[in-house]
């Protein structure tokens, strides 16, 4: 391979990694604080996905406000997703939670496909993110550098809450020790409120941009990326916030890698994801970065 | 400020309190004895709603909380330093603290920060230090200095005295007559009875779930039972 080449598949890379990474922190930080692997986090992806097509095609908004718009219902419904199928088995064993997010997970995207038929959507990408431009023999579409920025903005605006404001500490303090955070009167339910809402935002921007990378929408849409996202968190170490974006890095190049080195293979390319996850949970069960649950300052 | 009416809780199937009845009046510190096993920590967990009695009424400032949640409990005025201290070990000193004030306005948390750090010198040497290096007598002030932080009407210590070194207890005990002294009402659960009565105004004595003696802590210390069974005489 050419080093343009390299170069141009390294940027595929990042892009699809930075999505990943995206959609691990909001595994990493429900699974910090409820010690649980939200399986119905992906479809939101799939959620956002489509209150973006209704936004710009159905109601024609313009796309900040349309964007704006399904984040907020996506966050919303995130917040809502914990109330009615985690709360209140908050004294249940850890397996029943899991088992009511792979149910959740299930509602969701049969609600979709009844209600919105199973046949792909387009998505109407607005026309500040479509397009591209040539760079040194390089073709790089405008997305690829979209994505990773926007992905670099957020991870620093949660950084800079987890670690520098009251809110952060009182998340890391729960992620540490449940009863002490109640016994400071800390309102946990709120914060855990909080958690779903910020994951599923991040959820619902990788979705948004997922739709766009790949404009066809379908109820099963978030399916795999909510995976492989869950497979970058615990190759970076569950419940650890950098750990997460490494792994997604780390799992977005090497796919992408995969595939331009060996074009054969890459029907296997989700399938490898899985291997590697295999390998993971086999050497290193703790991950990359080791399994700090949020506790650390990064 | 605080009484507990004919309260009976279980651990697991097991039960922990049968029929507890007691009071702690306004600004009095009042001391609750008993061997490992006989219920105090689960009086404790009772109180603050961390666990749910089977009958009875607990009222803390005239409302009766036995049904609220544990954050609603303690935001009433209510403070407990836990049994083994359970400060977060990844968070600063200072954040351990910030958190004990969780909704106090900045302004309030700065001055009650510096209070801390004055009623406690050690801990303002180590603000920025993570709280798990902190050696014991250090984790026991610095969970005393975050219960304090929300201002409590009053003060609930489970076994402030356990693993610390005799000077160190003397120390804590100290400091505990110091915060009653500014008017911090103070239920002590010790099994360290001897340090626990000379610093109570009042005490109970908890055996296996039920209470079996109370009175003015001056007479329990003189009390034959009490000291042969509780005082190693």
């Amino acid at each position: 391979m050419t080093w343009a080449g390299f170069a141009q598949q390294l940027i595929n890379g990042i892009s699809l990694g930075s999505l990943y990474a995206l959609v691990a922190i909001g595994y990493t930080m429900v699974y910090g604080i409820l010690r649980l692997i939200n399986f119905a986090h992906g479809d939101f992806l799939m959620v956002a996905a489509y209150l973006g097509i209704f936004g710009l095609a159905m109601f024609s908004l313009p796309w900040p406000v349309a964007f704006l718009a399904a984040l907020a219902i996506t966050g919303l419904l995130g917040a809502l997703l914990e109330r009615g199928a985690y709360r209140p088995l908050r004294r249940a064993p850890r397996l029943s939670l899991l088992i009511s997010a792979i149910g959740a997970s299930f509602l969701l995207e049969n609600l979709a496909l009844v209600f919105l038929g199973g046949r792909p959507l387009p998505f109407p990408t607005p026309a500040v993110f479509a397009g591209s431009f040539q760079v040194a023999g390089l073709y790089i579409p405008r997305l690829s550098l979209l994505i990773p920025g926007i992905t670099l903005i957020l991870l620093a605006a949660l950084f800079v809450l987890v670690s520098h404001t009251r809110t952060g500490m009182a998340l890391r303090a729960l992620a540490h020790d449940w009863e002490a955070t109640a016994l400071l009167g800390i309102n946990v339910n709120r914060l855990i409120s909080l958690t779903f809402i910020l994951g599923s935002i991040l959820a619902g921007v990788g979705g948004l941009l997922w739709a766009m990378k790949y404009p066809q929408v379908n109820p099963f849409l978030g399916v795999l990326p909510g995976l492989k996202a869950f497979i970058a968190a615990v190759l970076g170490g569950i419940g650890n916030l950098a750990g997460a974006v490494v792994g997604g890095l780390v799992l977005g190049i090497l796919e992408v890698l995969l595939v331009a080195w060996f074009p054969a293979w890459s029907g296997y390319r989700d399938a490898f994801a899985f291997v590697l996850l295999i390998i993971v949970l086999l050497a290193s069960p703790t991950g990359l970065l080791g399994e700090s649950i949020m506790e650390d300052k990064l | 400020m605080l009484k507990i009416i004919n309260l009976s809780a279980a651990y697991g199937s097991i039960p922990a309190l049968q029929d507890v009845s007691l009071h702690v009046p306004a600004g009095q510190i009042v001391a609750l004895i008993g061997a490992n096993g006989a219920g105090k920590t689960t009086l404790m967990r009772t109180i603050t709603g961390l666990q749910s009695p089977q009958t009875g009424k607990i009222i803390f400032r005239n409302r009766e909380i036995q049904h609220l949640a544990t954050p609603e409990i303690m935001r009433r005025g209510l403070a407990l330093c836990p049994e083994g201290r359970r400060i977060f070990p990844n968070l600063t000193v200072q954040e351990n603290l910030i958190l004990g004030g969780y909704y106090s306005p900045d302004r309030r948390l700065r001055r009650d920060l510096a209070e801390i750090y004055q009623l406690f010198p050690r801990l303002a040497e180590r603000q920025q230090q993570r709280a798990g290096t902190l050696s014991g007598g250090e984790q026991q002030m610095l969970a005393l200095g975050r219960a304090l932080m929300s201002r409590p009407h009053m003060l609930l210590l489970d076994e402030p005295s356990l693993g610390l070194a005799p000077l160190l207890v003397q120390e804590v005990f100290k400091t505990l007559a110091r915060i009653n002294r500014r008017g911090t009402t103070i239920l002590l659960v010790e099994q360290n009875a001897a340090a626990a009565l000379k610093l109570a105004h009042y005490g109970y004595v908890l055996e296996t779930g039920r209470l079996s003696f109370e009175g003015p802590s001056h007479d329990l210390l003189h009390h034959p039972k009490v000291r042969s069974a509780y005082l190693g005489e």
